[in-house]
């Protein structure tokens, strides 16, 4: 029999350390910035747990700097999430066709939303509206560049870079 | 990580030069053979075809293009940063 492994033993005593000390310290910062403390507390325990998931934890010097730039990253998402959302109901709310969707096929579409959202990150105005007036429109590429008022061989471009980006973001 | 893309392989690269001619509207009939039996030739070319395509796929469960697209192209609000200085 070999001893549990040594490296894991580390990793649950870190891990206790910081949730003791830098867990509630987090919280705190976030319950001051968000004004909300049941928002707040979310937050710090989404951190928490992507904290606690990554692979390299033995490299983190500065487990609050850590946590901080995690949570910032979760709020970022959670706010994107909900402008996607009223976003998208608002726009539904002034199509003059109603399109009725159960709360279920909604969720569905936000959660899709989210995760295009999400692959098009980084990229300009223009090729994700060029890149989305293709999917979701299945216009020609002069038509976009008609319509953006850019060439079609831009559109090309901002194509490439675009399926590029859902090839990263697409899970292998 | 927002903004940070690896550059894919050479079959990544590849298959996603066919797709953006496919979808160009100016692709031929011949063209689209090309594609499919560069498909077939390898199950690393359609590893890599049905890699993007899942992500595309996403787009068939947003119904009301219209509002997607809108609600996609809306600009991101500006937020405070928890590092920031407080209000």
């Amino acid at each position: 029999m070999t001893d549990p492994s040594p490296v894991r033993s580390d990793r649950n005593e870190f891990l206790s350390v910081v949730f003791r000390s830098d867990y509630r310290w987090l919280a705190e910062r976030l319950r001051f910035r968000l004004g909300c403390g049941f928002h707040a507390e979310d937050v710090a325990s989404e951190a928490f747990t992507q904290f606690a998931a990554l692979p390299n934890l033995d490299t983190v010097r500065e487990p609050r700097a850590m946590l901080t730039t995690i949570a910032q990253r979760v709020m970022y998402e959670n706010w994107r999430r909900r402008d996607l959302e009223r976003n998208y109901l608002d726009a539904l709310a002034q199509m003059p066709e109603s399109f009725h969707a159960s709360p279920e096929e909604r969720a569905m579409v936000i959660e899709s939303l989210v995760a295009i959202d999400k692959a098009l990150d980084g990229l300009s105005a223009k090729a994700r509206a060029a890149f989305l007036y293709s999917q979701l429109d299945g216009l020609t590429y002069a038509e976009i560049g008609e319509r953006l008022g850019i060439s079609a061989s831009m559109v090309r471009q901002h194509m490439a870079k675009a399926l590029t980006n859902c090839y990263a973001a697409a899970e292998a | 990580m927002p903004g940070v893309r690896h550059m894919p392989d050479p079959v990544a690269s590849q298959a996603i030069e066919w797709m953006v001619l496919l979808r160009s509207g100016a692709a031929d009939a011949h063209e689209r053979t090309a594609f499919e039996g560069w498909r077939r030739a390898d199950p690393l070319h359609e590893a890599a075809c049905q890699r993007i395509e899942r992500m595309l796929g996403r787009m068939d469960a947003c119904p009301a293009n219209a509002a997607s697209r809108t609600a996609l192209l809306a600009p991101l609000a500006k937020r405070g940063r928890v590092s920031g200085r407080a209000r």
